[in-house]
């Protein structure tokens, strides 16, 4: 469980976040929404434990977040960032091995059953067919679904992510979706999500909190949140509601 | 469904170990061939019973086993060559590890061990050493210890200069290298032109060359690359995860700053121990990371290990070739430079040629 109690954060002299509370409990898919520049990666960025903030505390399951190491930090949350910049040939297997390293001790080998966990996540996400080819020349699409591979053998608590499947086919988003919302509902994992596309937050999320210049604008399970009136007024757009069945955004 | 998983498995690491092994075999081969050529050719022709005696009795001190030899002989072998053909492989191989290093850690398959401009300090070191020594008679700074120490300095300045808030950023690491560097050479500029008539013998020390290599430069770039070495291959996990970026690593429970600290540190002495002997031997640093790459993938914990052989390997071969190939000698940083360029090229080409596909 998360507790953020009157965050705020600043980069230079700008106010990026301003006094946030809110809490993300066990077992939910907490949906981080919101317009450009409203905060949302910043603040997924403090629930990392990547920025400090500058007042305010982070608990994680009454932990305080700057009082954990990477190591500590990393057996318990795993993380998709909005952008990862692979620079050398590494094979999709060694990359999703990777996510094995928060249990290795000591420069240990990994054990069998690491490479089962490997395994089983590239099977999760249909990437074992991938194994042997270069991260450096996947597509964008491909190479999200190699990063989905690496958190899910990272086996952590909590998953967090950045926009993680935006150059994914709908196909893959979707199943990817279905798949996290599996893992929550057997295993009880928690997600923060941060996501664009409206119709997706609508279906797979629990609860939503709509950003807007820092500030909580809105919070609640998602059928309180995602109102015609709250996201015309947020996002600047005209939407119709869809009963049981999403949101259209008109043009 | 388990068994399959099995099968996957070992079926990935059979390839990949039976890959790892006949490139270490043929490396180690090409090694001991080129050894003992390269104590073999020069102006005296050696034969192979006279090196193994003379190692032999060297190491063993077996006076009766030397006193089978002329004096020359063996003073050529053990004297000359000797510690050349070491300081060739040792300074390769450090420069090839570092320039591995330095590639991951400013996550940029471009730098070389010369990036951070430590090659520049130790240019300048020297030839304010070679300058002053010209100068003045009676006492003589050593050259060596006067790069060195340069080296090690500009490294101080250019890590103190790319802090901020204390956190080391690669990109702030490669600007401050490029403008340290830059101030430095014209400092190296300034002591050419002071230097007059004399001018040959700073611009022969930066062109890198083995031919004085002695004994004491075989004990300052032997353990300080070895252990360089060492201590990169142990922690080389955190480098692969390190080499993606801070965030990336935090994430995969590396602590960034930390294991930076000990891979700079680590690979930029061992740059400084190996300018400092050679002078400037460029492309070896970069090249030989991407040649290993193209075989072995990108697994520090592999490339680091093949860095030290290929690049030592690679030098020796090199510096060899200097020696025998022309009437004179020809500095050794010339041939790398020469050959190591075009090779790049190819390199080059290849990777747009693959990408386009």
């Amino acid at each position: 469980m998360y507790q953020i109690s009157n965050v705020n954060f600043s980069i230079g002299k700008r106010l990026i976040l301003k006094e946030l509370s809110f809490s993300v409990s066990k077992g939910e898919v907490f949906t981080i929404i919101g317009p450009n520049g409203s905060g949302k990666t910043t603040l997924l960025k403090l629930l990392t434990g990547i920025y400090k903030p500058d007042s305010g505390d982070i608990l994680l399951d009454g932990m305080d977040i700057k009082t954990m190491s990477p190591k500590v930090l990393s057996r318990k949350l795993s993380v998709i960032s909005q952008n990862v910049n692979i620079q050398f040939p590494f094979t999709c297997f060694e990359v999703v091995m990777m996510g094995r390293n928060p249990r290795v001790v000591n420069n240990q080998k990994l054990s069998n059953k690491d490479l089962d966990a490997v395994i089983w996540a590239m099977e999760k996400t249909n990437t074992l067919q991938y194994g042997e080819r270069l991260i450096t020349e996947l597509s964008g699409g491909e190479k999200q679904r190699i990063m989905l591979a690496r958190t899910l053998a990272q086996d952590t608590p909590y998953i967090l992510l950045d926009e993680a499947f935006s150059d994914m086919d709908m196909h893959y988003v979707i199943k990817s979706m279905k798949l996290l919302r599996e893992l929550v509902d057997t295993k009880g994992i928690t997600v923060v999500n941060i996501v664009h596309d409206l119709n997706l937050v609508y279906h797979f999320s629990d609860r939503v909190l709509l950003l807007k210049d820092g500030k909580i604008e809105s919070l609640g399970h998602k059928f309180e949140v995602m109102k015609k009136e709250n996201i015309e007024r947020t996002f600047k757009i005209r939407v119709e509601s869809v009963k049981d069945r999403g949101m259209l955004i008109l043009p | 469904m388990e068994n399959r998983y099995r099968d996957l498995q070992l079926e990935y690491f059979k390839k990949n170990k039976l890959r790892v092994w006949i490139a270490l075999a043929a490396l180690v081969i090409l090694m001991i061939v080129t050894f003992f050529f390269s104590i073999n050719l020069g102006r005296a022709y050696i034969g192979a019973k006279d090196i193994a005696y003379v190692i032999w009795g060297r190491l063993f001190a077996r006076k009766d086993i030397l006193s089978l030899l002329d004096e020359t002989t063996s003073a050529i072998i053990w004297d000359i060559r000797l510690p050349r053909i070491l300081c060739a492989l040792f300074v390769g191989g450090g420069l090839a590890v570092s320039g591995t290093v330095f590639q991951s850690v400013l996550m940029n398959p471009m730098a070389d061990s010369y990036t951070m401009g430590v090659s520049t300090g130790a240019a300048f070191g020297a030839s304010i050493a070679i300058f002053l020594n010209i100068m003045a008679t009676g006492f003589a700074i050593p050259v060596t210890a006067a790069a060195f120490l340069g080296a090690v300095l500009t490294l101080g300045v250019v890590m103190t200069l790319s802090k901020v808030k204390g956190y080391l950023s690669p990109v702030n690491l490669i600007l401050s290298g490029i403008i340290v560097s830059s101030i430095l050479s014209a400092g190296v500029t300034l002591m050419k032109n002071v230097a007059g008539e004399n001018v040959g013998a700073i611009v022969g020390w930066m062109m890198g060359s083995l031919s004085s290599s002695n004994w004491n430069d075989v004990f300052l770039v032997l353990p300080i690359t070895a252990l360089g070495t060492l201590i990169s291959t142990y922690f080389a996990n955190s480098l692969n995860l390190l080499s993606m970026g801070d965030e990336e690593a935090r994430y995969l429970g590396v602590d960034p700053e930390k294991s930076r600290k000990i891979f700079l540190t680590a690979s930029s002495m061992m740059t400084a121990a190996c300018v400092s002997v050679s002078g400037i031997i460029g492309f070896v640093g970069l090249i030989v990371p991407h040649m290993l790459r193209l075989v072995l993938g990108a697994d520090n914990r592999k490339l680091i290990p093949f860095s030290m052989l290929l690049g030592g390997q690679l030098l020796l071969a090199a510096d060899t070739a200097a020696r025998v190939l022309l009437r004179t000698e020809i500095p050794v940083g010339v041939i790398t430079t020469m050959l190591g360029g075009p090779f790049f090229l190819f390199i080059f080409i290849r990777k747009n040629r693959r990408r386009d596909v």
